[in-house]
Order: C-alpha cells, then structure tokens, then sequence
C-alpha cells in the first residue's frame, strides 16, 4: 500500500469519526473523539502491517469508524433521556394529553388552509340562513376555470334543479342619484333581480299594496340609514322618483335594520329584470336549497355529531370497554378514581374536536367547495375516525396504572396455553413505579376473562428504582 | 433500594472481559469479537449504571511508548457484584473469557 493510499484512507476513516463526532452532545465530543481516533490508531495498528495487500484491513477499520455513529447516538440518547422532560413525561398521563392537544391544533391550522372551511365558519358571509347557499365568482378568487356569475345564475334558474328552487343575483356598485330635494350625491347601489328580497325572505317597509306598484319604472328599496340621513325618515316615501345615473326610478319601500347580512355595504337596491342587468364578474348568485336537497346535512358539526354518536353505540361491538375491575378495589381511593375518569373524559374531550376537524379537512381535501359529496365524505370518515379513536382511548386507558396513570410496561408471558385450564396463562405487565400488576388472561375463561389488577403494597417496593427512565437499561 | 440491573447475554460478556483484564476498548472487542457498535453504546450504558468508571491514561506513559493515551475501563463495586450475579445466571461466561490469573494456571 503507498504512502499515498495511506493517508487517503486514514482522511477517510477520521472523516468518519468527525461525521458522528457531530452527533455527539457537544460537552462531550471532544473527549469522545479522542477516545475515538486513539481506538482507530491501534485498530490500523494491528490491521495494516498482516495484510498490505487484501482489502480486509480497510474494510475492518472502516466497520469499526461506521460503529462510532451507534456510540454517537446512544450518547445522544442518554443525554436526552437525563435532560428532556418529555423523556421523563414517557408513558405518563400528561404527554398523552399534551400530543392530543399537539393533534387538535394540527388538524385546526390544517382545517384553516381549507377555503371551504373558512366559508364554513363564515357564517355571515357566506351562509346568511340555513336554507340559503352565496355564491361569489370565482374569477374574482383568482380561479380561471370556473364560470361566471351569469353563466352560473342562468344554470341555476334555467334548469330542473335538484338543489335549489331559486336563485337571485346582484352585484353592487356606485352609482349618481339625484333626488329634487337634495342635490347629486354618490351611493353604493346593488343592482338586483326582482326577486332577492323576497328570496332573502326580508321585509320592505311602507311597500305600496301590489295593485298600486308602477309596473313601468324600475323599483329602489332604501337603506334604513340612507333613509334616516337623506329622507329625514320620511314614512311617506314609497312613491318617490328619484335618478339613478340617466334612469329614473320610484322608491318602493325601506330594508329594515341590520337586515342585510350578504357581503358588500350597501346603500340602496335597484330592482331590475334579468334582461336589464348587466352581469359584472364581482357579482353573487344567491340560491334557497331545496328542503328535500341533498344539502339537507345540515350544519357540518351535526354530521360529524351524528357519525360520533353511531361510532360510540358501535363501540362495544367492535373493542371491550371494560376497565377491568378498574374501581372495585380498595385500594382504589377516591381521589384516584376521579384523576382516571377525569383522564378519561379528557382524552374523549380532545378525541372529539379532533375528529371533527380532521374529517373536515379529509373531506375539504377530497372537494374543494360546499357539495354533497363532501358530506357524505365527512360522515364516513367522522365515524372512521371516531370510532378507531374512541377504540385507543379505551385500550390505552386499559393499560394505564389506576394509581399514578402511567402506562404498565415490561410485558411478560407467563404460563403455557396447553394449561390454561389447570393454571394461569397470559400476560403480565408492571407498572413502571411499582404501584399495580396487570394481568391479561391470553383466553378468557369463566374464572378469568378479564384484565384484572394488582396492587403492590409496600413490601414489594425494594424491586423499584425510581421511574427515571435512564436507569436499569444495560 | 434500587434493584441490580438484570444484563443482558451481551453486556455481561463485556463486564465480564472487563473484569478480565481486558480493559479498553479495542482489546474488549477483540476479546469478544463483538463490533465496535456494540461495544461501545455498551460500554457507556454500563458507566452510566454505575457498573464500570473510565481514566485516561497518563500522557507521559503514552508518549514514551510513541502512541496515543488510552481510555481504560475498570469494575466498580456494584460492577463486580452485577458480574457475579450474571455469572450465576450465564455459568459459561467465565469459561467463554477466562480472566487473566486463570489463563496463566
């Protein structure tokens, strides 16, 4: 081997070691590499001069460099299990909690980058009742592909519907009115179709009787404050003409208070045909849905409730909910029977929004708008999850110590199966801080079909170290 | 009281070279023919349990005999009775590394 190859390969190998050199906790390293490179020294020591010419040497003080990222690691692992608090929280009641919380806010910032989500919570805006369905154009979102306000309101009114029995549509702009009693002034005025208060189901006030409307000049409805600051709350001023730019129209009545809850601030309504409107790209279509529609889920929150509560009578069916002689004991106190139900509660608590919101964001994944696939989509992955849920959380509950909540560990088969009639057979599991034994028959039989726990008084406490996770490993 | 820790097959074989005279960590391999993988995270467990404690070797020693120091190990007393009571549970391991006193009857 030339001198060169050598100290290619001796740059080679110390490169290793500083590679894992890297992953060991920095107070450490520099006695760690030390204790690394003189190990190396004596390892091409004792494997360079046998054989110069085979490849053995090399590889051997190669395998042994790649064995410090194992050392590297340990180390690192022990110092994390001395330092972290959430090494010493494993198995405990409060990191349970803490990686369900962790879970819900997860899947509530995922919820949130839903636009459908959004517009679910939304409420004024986008959903004024529960019978209504807004529509804006998605051009004005940025979406290229999607159809305008006119197109999508001829579609909804033009064709049998399975969904809706009525559409409207306005678009707000601003407009010139003249009236003869104050001079020019500028008004956000929404040009509507004829019928959107009645689709709104709003009331008009001081409406002239239907015989008496002037079928001739297109209608404006006032807004109530408009009315107050422009007309002095004149109750006499159905009737009135006034000039919306170069057209004259009679006011037909007044919106009441707070009645318009649809997006844009607005001044005035002006009724007009849907051959007279001229159908702008910031527009909304405004749709009732049909009571007997596929949208009569209702509310998001009643889908995911009702999947939640088939999931629960389902449960029984599909995992045992025993608790396994869980507050029989007495050694069972009061105050330890009320941290597990407590425990318990918290973590259906959490399991439920959770649910809720990660079947929203499976189904506003699946369809990117309010549809009714969407529905069924969360309905099915509600009870999915719901139910596989609740299933951990009783499995889990079932392995936690009743004294301290810590999860029961060191699994141990004891017995045989061909005797398990004659003596016990299953599975033991320890407590961590020495409090309770849980044992597991492997077949349940008429004297033990269920889980049973035992607890440790404090004879047994000289077996236990303190349940410092670092200790007893080796 | 803490209970002694329960080593396993592996471990004990390590302590056991240890308390055979084969005292870093080169020579514990070598001994063992484990790889340097094992041996070391090991190696650290058991100083972390208490069961082993390390030294430098002297700079001067080493420079005299032109290599670099070595880190030795070396058996605690709650190492030593760990080691007994895993050779009771392993009766071949004294047989497998015999210690140095042994090997020279």
């Amino acid at each position: 081997m030339t001198r060169t190859l050598e100290f290619a390969l001796r740059t080679f190998h110390l490169g290793l070691l500083r590679g894992a050199s890297l992953l060991v906790p920095r107070q450490r390293r520099a006695e760690w590499s030390q204790e690394w490179s003189a190990e190396l020294w004596y390892v091409l020591r004792e494997c360079s001069p046998a054989a110069s010419a085979s490849r053995r040497p090399v590889r051997e003080a190669t395998a042994f460099c790649l064995g410090s990222y194992l050392d590297a690691f340990c180390l690192r692992r022990q110092l994390w299990q001395r330092q972290s608090p959430v090494a010493a929280m494993r198995g405990s009641a409060s990191l349970c909690l803490l990686l369900l919380s962790v879970l819900l806010t997860l899947t509530w910032c995922v919820a949130l980058r839903f636009p459908g989500v959004r517009a679910e919570q939304d409420l004024s805006r986008y959903r004024v009742y529960s019978e209504l369905m807004l529509s804006q154009d998605a051009r004005y979102e940025g979406d290229v592909s999607s159809i305008s306000p006119e197109e999508r309101f001829w579609a909804w009114t033009g064709s049998r519907q399975r969904f809706f029995d009525g559409a409207a549509y306005y678009r707000v702009g601003q407009e010139t009115i003249s009236v003869v009693s104050f001079a020019q002034t500028g008004w956000a005025v929404a040009h509507a179709t004829p019928n959107l208060f009645a689709l709104l189901k709003l009331p008009v006030r001081f409406a002239p009787p239907p015989g008496k409307v002037d079928g001739e000049m297109a209608r404006l409805i006032l807004d109530d404050e408009i009315w107050r600051r422009q007309f002095g709350a004149n109750p006499h001023i159905a009737g009135t003409v006034v000039r919306v730019g170069f057209r004259e129209v009679r006011i037909a009545g007044v919106a009441p208070v707070g009645a318009w809850r649809l997006p844009g601030k607005v001044d005035a309504w002006l009724m007009q045909p849907e051959s007279e409107q001229g159908f702008g790209e910031t527009g909304y279509v405004v749709a009732h849905l049909t009571p007997w529609g596929d949208f009569e889920w209702g509310p998001r929150w009643v889908i995911s409730l009702f999947a939640m509560l088939l999931a629960f009578l389902s449960l029984p069916a599909t995992t045992s909910v025993s608790m396994g002689e869980y507050g029989l004991s007495s050694r069972s106190s009061l105050t330890n029977t009320l941290r597990r139900w407590g425990f318990l509660s918290a973590k259906i608590g959490l399991l439920l929004p959770i649910v809720y919101l990660a079947s929203l964001d499976i189904a506003y994944s699946c369809t990117s708008s309010f549809s009714p696939q969407s529905g069924y989509i969360q309905f099915a992955s509600s009870f999915s999850l719901c139910l596989f849920g609740l299933q951990w959380v009783f499995r889990d509950q079932q392995q936690r110590c009743p004294v301290c909540l810590r999860r029961v560990a060191h699994p141990a088969r004891v017995g045989q199966l061909s005797r398990t009639f004659l003596a016990w057979n299953g599975t033991e599991l320890i407590c961590v801080a020495g409090h309770t034994l849980l044992h597991i028959p492997e077949m349940p039989t008429s004297w033990f079909a269920k889980q049973r726990w035992q607890y440790l008084d404090p004879s047994w406490q000289f077996l236990f170290a303190s349940p410092d996770p670092g200790a007893n490993k080796s | 009281m803490a209970t002694q820790p329960k080593l396993s097959h592996t471990t004990a074989m390590i302590l056991q070279a240890i308390d055979a005279g084969f005292v870093y960590g080169f020579s514990i391999m070598e001994m063992t023919g484990l790889p340097s993988g094992t041996v070391y995270p090991a190696v650290r467990r058991l100083e972390a349990d208490e069961l082993i404690r390390s030294r430098w070797e002297r700079q001067s020693i080493a420079d005299r005999e032109q290599r670099p120091p070595r880190k030795y190990y070396q058996l605690t007393a709650a190492g030593r009775t760990t080691l007994e009571a895993s050779r009771k549970r392993y009766p071949l391991l004294k047989r497998l590394i015999p210690s140095r006193e042994m090997k020279s009857v």
